[in-house]
């Protein structure tokens, strides 16, 4: 998408439509619904121990400008400052950490810095009759991360229970999501 | 309702009004810089039962443009009056177990402690949609040093006028002299904050 980019005016200039649609019309519109992207896991994924993992994320709930996604990694299209949010959840065990992280990436998929991570300790009881949503450890984390186009985020994740341990998903509801949305110009 | 700008397609040879442009140029832009918000307070501590999910009440308003809460009626509820997609967010702190002295002298911070946003759930976590949900186990090792723990949820949700969010909170610490302690959220320093935001169309 492109970014508005605004005349200046100047006197005695007649004003057209296609000016009127291009500084007034598309500027609203843009700011109405800017580069927007969610999604989720919705089923179960298998975590190794003690590595970090990329969230296989399902799809595309919401994607306003093509931004693409293939095996969990997301790639920007239009340049600007996101606001990137990140919500994990861990299947219920006792022992061990557990981590969530964004991970930036450039235009060839290398790994540049992991720009925000958030974690904890799981080694004292486990949460237990959690009503309508399943038992487990949840955690989140975000930041704004300045982008340009071709560069690329994944949602990662980390436990070290001592084996595999599930993110969690019932098939529907969105327990493990990650979602960007373009708040500025970089 | 605040109304949301919807764009005329100008035409070849249209002679623009002044109420065009207050609607197109005017209204569009105080619609943007100053999105439909709510952002409430927890005023009172709440007593949140063991393994209990308990919907909080909030009873002060830093912010709500357009009767998007009510501190005389359902206090729990951020309700939508703009159709759109909403930011909502929530923190909560938990009170100090201490060890050492204090309310829960000689207990351990132990179990977990929990806040979710669900939309449309009347209160009850059993019902309504998920939208965020923050999980973490307590160590008394940080706690004791802290002494206060808190924790936060975020997440997009899609509102239609009458659609809602509701913050709830969870634990099951358990008391090491008495059975029946209950957890009790703490209003320090306003700290307990639960707020939405309308994000995009």
């Amino acid at each position: 998408m492109a970014i508005p980019s605004l005349r200046t005016w100047t006197r005695g200039e007649l004003a057209t439509a296609a000016m009127l649609n291009a500084n007034i019309r598309d500027v609203p519109n843009w700011l109405l619904r800017p580069p927007i992207f969610q999604s989720s896991r919705l089923n179960n994924q298998s975590i190794s121990n003690a590595s970090w993992s990329v969230v296989l994320l399902e799809g595309s709930f919401i994607n306003t400008d093509g931004m693409t996604l293939s095996s969990g990694v997301v790639t920007v299209v239009t340049r600007g400052i996101y606001d990137c949010r990140c919500q994990a959840f861990f299947q219920s065990h006792g022992t061990g950490v557990r981590g969530v992280s964004i991970d930036r990436l450039d235009v060839d998929g290398n790994f540049v810095e992991n720009p925000v991570r958030s974690g904890e300790l799981s080694s004292t009881s486990p949460p237990n009759e959690n009503t309508n949503v399943l038992t487990g450890t949840a955690l989140s984390c975000g930041k704004l991360i300045s982008l340009n186009p071709g560069e690329k985020l994944r949602m990662m994740v980390y436990q070290n229970s001592g084996g595999a341990l599930n993110l969690l998903g019932d098939g529907t509801h969105m327990f493990s999501w990650f979602a960007m949305r373009w708040v500025a110009e970089n | 309702m605040a109304t949301i700008p919807n764009p005329r397609v100008w035409a070849a040879g249209e002679v623009p009004t002044h109420t065009m442009f207050n609607t197109e140029i005017r209204d569009a832009v105080n619609f943007l810089k100053a999105p439909q918000r709510a952002l409430v307070d927890d005023t009172t501590n709440d007593t949140v039962n063991e393994e209990t999910w308990t919907v909080i009440s909030w009873g002060a308003e830093d912010a709500d443009t357009e009767a998007i809460h009510s501190t005389s009626s359902n206090q729990s509820r951020l309700t939508a009056v703009t159709t759109g997609y909403y930011l909502a967010w929530a923190q909560i702190v938990w009170e100090k177990v201490d060890p050492v002295s204090g309310k829960y002298a000689g207990s351990q911070a132990v179990g977990a402690r929990q806040v979710a946003i669900r939309k449309n759930a009347n209160g009850d976590f059993g019902s309504g949609t998920l939208v965020a949900l923050d999980c973490r186990h307590v160590h008394d090792n940080i706690v004791r040093t802290s002494e206060c723990s808190s924790q936060s949820c975020s997440g997009y949700v899609q509102l239609n006028p009458g659609d809602y969010i509701q913050a709830f909170v969870w634990n099951n610490q358990e008391n090491l002299f008495t059975t029946d302690l209950n957890d009790v959220m703490h209003d320090l320093g306003n700290a307990v904050k639960f707020g939405m935001i309308w994000q995009w169309s």
